[in-house]
């Protein structure tokens, strides 16, 4: 059940061995702080309306068109993976998804009940030798996504983090165009 | 998501067979397993035509289970020698060929007419 709250929920409040200090700077509340979490089990379409309610809250809070859609991929991916590749699509296991934002951040936890996989040993899709193969680009897209990605060690929980790209990074017809360090959501689709 | 629901519909255009896709997601695993029965199904069938163009128009957001549809449909399109194309792909789906490299693996063309009239 999607439980939504408007102050935050301590999401990452953790222990410092399960996110290794990541989110110390995490919302402190000083800010209008959106949280929800959501328990579902390992079935597919789960999870949904908490990714649609998130994408809501951050487009009423002026988050670009690129950025919903980076926000969307990660949280998409996630879901996928913990229910496919953690729970492995058993029911009785259940997929654990907390989201914490502001203006200027969003924080999400998701957790499966699974083994675990060793997350620091992915092949890295883009190898000319696995472009062919169908499947490994989940993780790899939710890194490239998210400002920041953790696992914890057993490889059963993932965290992310992501600050909205600032609006000078975007092309504005007609001014001179500004660098950026992040190529992928500098250069396209504030048209969309 | 109905055991009917329609994922896509093949259209002639001169030599090219057009399979435009219907939904605006394709992100939910049911979904994009019938979608991409559906995409297969007119690959294996096709006949008389060497080029068939998918078109993405509709689509707004992909995750990584389509692109795994995707790279086995042009498996299957090699190994029956058709040329597979993807056209009008929206900018942000884009940037996940680019990032992945897979736009390097697919013809991809910007419109559906220069998917028809590139050269197989």
């Amino acid at each position: 059940m999607l439980n939504i709250k408007t102050q935050p929920i301590c999401l990452f409040g953790l222990p410092s061995d399960a996110n290794g200090g990541a989110f110390e700077n995490a919302l402190d509340g000083s800010s209008d702080v959106w949280s929800a979490h959501e328990t579902f089990p390992s079935v597919s379409g789960q999870g949904e309306s908490l990714v649609e309610a998130t994408l809501h809250e951050l487009e009423t809070r002026g988050w670009s068109p690129v950025d919903l859609f980076q926000v969307q991929l990660a949280l998409e991916e996630g879901i996928a993976n913990a229910i496919e590749h953690g729970n492995k699509h058993d029911p009785n296991k259940f997929v654990h998804m907390d989201v914490e934002l502001d203006d200027a951040r969003i924080l999400v936890k998701i957790q499966d009940e699974g083994e675990g996989f060793p997350h620091w040993a992915l092949p890295d899709p883009t190898d000319e030798a696995n472009l062919d193969k169908p499947s490994g680009r989940g993780v790899f897209l939710i890194r490239n996504s998210m400002t920041k990605v953790w696992f914890n060690d057993k490889g059963t929980c993932i965290f992310m983090e992501k600050n909205p790209t600032p609006l000078e990074s975007f092309s504005i017809e007609g001014a001179q165009e500004t660098s950026s360090s992040d190529e992928s959501n500098a250069s396209e689709s504030v048209d969309e | 998501m109905s055991a009917s629901t329609v994922h896509t519909m093949v259209r002639y255009e001169g030599e090219a067979a057009v399979i435009d896709c219907l939904d605006v997601k394709l992100n939910e695993e049911l979904t994009i397993q019938a979608w991409g029965e559906e995409l297969t199904n007119t690959v294996q069938n096709i006949g008389g035509y060497q080029r068939v163009i998918v078109n993405f128009q509709n689509v707004k957001f992909m995750s990584s289970s389509a692109l795994r549809v995707l790279i086995t449909l042009n498996q299957t399109a090699r190994s029956r020698k058709l040329a597979l194309f993807l056209c009008s792909i929206n900018p942000n789906i884009l940037e996940v060929f680019k990032i992945t490299k897979l736009d390097s693996l697919f013809k991809i063309r910007a419109t559906e007419a220069e998917a028809v009239h590139s050269k197989l």
